[in-house]
């Protein structure tokens, strides 16, 4: 879906137009829903933060400035809403496990384990960082947003930007080399 | 490595880099072998992310719904309050909705056909067409009736008769209702009318209906059914159920009735009515109703019931309940949340039958004034 669609959609759900609302949650709303989860890295809390994403839309559909694309506008709602939920159970994250069965439809069941087991060491490495180095790398790697979009998407300067992707892959790596050397 | 180029390799990876940046940096990467490698290894680090992004699991059916219903409870509260609302779907034309009477009697104009009205009158239902349709409307797979949505909402108020019935038989429901506010009465009834009109030319008349119909906010369906007709003493019969065969826009010969469905607005069904009785000579008019009321009570109190227990689900598992427990509670959660859309469903399709009166139409080409086959 282009931008131009977003923004349209976006106008219409500013006045209130239900369809338009279930059509850009259509397009974006499995994005935000895995943008959000691994944030928080929670499958309760990712639900709960990704309504919470859907509800802030429907109400400030109306504020989208156009300033920026409309993704981008999008995300940095999402972002702001789980990094917030975040800091708010920081004490008490639950590790994220229930994508380790997600290889279970592979046909071959060898192949199937050593998905799983790639998988498994993947998440466990991103759940070593931190939930802003995490957002980054979905941002940059996955959503494919440019610095400056993802500078306005976390609320950051470019340069804090461009710092967090380089750390966030550097940790990433040291990670997934700390659990090579524990196997 | 320069430090500068190093930071921009992520968005050069990404392919987002404005023109001056990706000419600074594939100038670096065709002098660094380093740069290569630091390229070549974000590039599998993205490609792997997006594979585990591809493989993830789509988020939950009920997601949407949920946020709905979320937007609904907080749209309609301070709405019942007020008892006004602004329309809901954005710029339509003005509607005038007539002052509701108390009470409501059959017109006369009626009583010369052969009307059969149920207790509860289309009048009742419409003082409260309004709240239904924004309820219909607000559905989050709603029926399209938001485009003709209310200009005013009543609070949702049980017959406390019916309540009291209800507690005997059901009382998470019984409980639910406690919680709203008894402000008015109402009686919501499922309409369908039939009318039966001669014509000197069936295809013009019918055409003229479906005018009609539109100019009352209705809709009709585009097929029509050619029967044979009866004969004019004949006794009103039910409504024809199938659609045998179809006819469009074609000239009927004088055996033959056009028949089709129409809805409109409950509020409109009896202003429908007497124009649809301008068309022709009127055979046979017939309104019947299905009182839904205790159903729809009913149905909305249990939704309340579901949506506070689904409510205490989550603080339950929010509140790090132990990991067995969690997954208990998580199948439980969706077991109410598959009921809760189940009901949800069930519930707009009775307020739409509210919302919405059926209308059956047929009209016969008037008999030849000169008998000719005999």
């Amino acid at each position: 879906m282009s931008d131009a669609d977003d923004r349209r959609l976006l106008e219409r759900i500013a006045a209130r137009d239900r369809v338009a609302f279930e059509a850009f949650f259509r397009a974006h709303g499995a994005g935000v829903h895995r943008f959000v989860r691994d944030i928080v890295r929670d499958e309760m809390l990712a639900e709960e933060v990704t309504s919470d994403v859907m509800v802030e839309v429907w109400r400030k559909a109306g504020t989208f400035g156009g300033r920026s694309r409309a993704r981008t506008w999008l995300f940095g709602i999402a972002h702001h809403k789980a990094i917030d939920a975040v800091r708010k159970r920081r004490a008490n994250t639950v590790p994220l496990d229930d994508l380790l069965d997600l290889a279970s439809a592979s046909g071959d069941p060898v192949d199937a384990a050593l998905r799983a087991d790639e998988r498994a060491r993947l998440d466990a490495a991103l759940g070593t960082l931190s939930a802003e180095h995490r957002a980054v790398l979905e941002l940059t790697y996955v959503e494919g947003f440019a610095q400056t979009e993802i500078a306005e998407i976390v609320g950051c300067p470019v340069a804090t930007v461009k710092t967090r992707a380089f750390y966030a892959k550097q940790r990433l790596r040291d990670a997934l080399t700390a659990a090579d050397t524990c196997r | 490595m320069k430090h500068e180029i190093r930071e921009l390799l992520p968005f050069y990876a990404n392919g987002t880099l404005d023109e001056p940046d990706r000419t600074r940096v594939e100038a670096e990467l065709a002098m660094c072998a380093q740069c290569s490698a630091e390229l070549d290894e974000l590039r599998r680090l993205a490609a792997t992310l997006r594979a585990r992004a591809e493989s993830a699991p789509p988020p939950p059916p009920d997601i949407f719904a949920s946020a709905l219903a979320r937007i609904d409870a907080a749209d309609t509260a301070p709405r019942a309050v007020d008892a006004q609302v602004s329309a809901a779907s954005g710029p339509r034309p003005p509607r005038s909705r007539p002052r509701l009477p108390s009470w409501w009697t059959i017109p006369a104009r009626y009583a010369a056909a052969s009307l059969i009205v149920v207790t509860f009158g289309a009048a009742a239902a419409a003082a409260f067409e309004a709240y239904e349709s924004a309820f219909v409307g607000s559905s989050p797979f709603g029926t399209g009736r938001a485009a003709s949505g209310p200009d005013t909402v009543f609070r949702y108020t049980p017959n406390p008769a019916r309540s009291a019935e209800a507690a005997a038989t059901s009382g998470r429901a019984a409980a639910a209702r406690r919680t709203l506010t008894l402000t008015t009465v109402r009686t919501r009834v499922a309409q369908h009318a039939i009318v039966r009109v001669r014509a000197a030319d069936a295809q013009r008349t019918l055409n003229a209906a479906r005018v009609t119909i539109r100019a009352e906010g209705g809709t009709f369906t585009p097929m029509t059914t050619t029967m044979p007709a009866r004969p004019t003493s004949e006794a009103p019969q039910a409504p024809p159920s199938s659609e045998a065969q179809t006819a469009h826009a074609e000239p009927t010969p004088s055996s033959e009735a056009l028949t089709m469905r129409a809805e409109v607005p409950a509020s409109r069904l009896h202003t429908t009515l007497d124009e649809l009785a301008r068309l022709g000579t009127v055979e046979y008019r017939a309104v019947t109703a299905d009182e839904l009321e205790s159903v729809i009570d009913d149905e909305q109190a249990t939704l309340l019931a579901l949506r506070a227990h689904e409510t205490a689900l989550r603080v339950r598992i929010a509140r790090n309940a132990a990991a067995d427990d969690r997954a208990g509670l998580a199948h439980e959660l969706a077991a109410v949340r598959r009921e809760i859309a189940v009901l949800e469903a069930r519930t707009r399709s009775d307020l739409h039958r509210v919302a919405a009166a059926t209308v059956t139409v047929t009209v016969e080409n008037e008999p030849p004034t000169t008998t000719s086959n005999r």
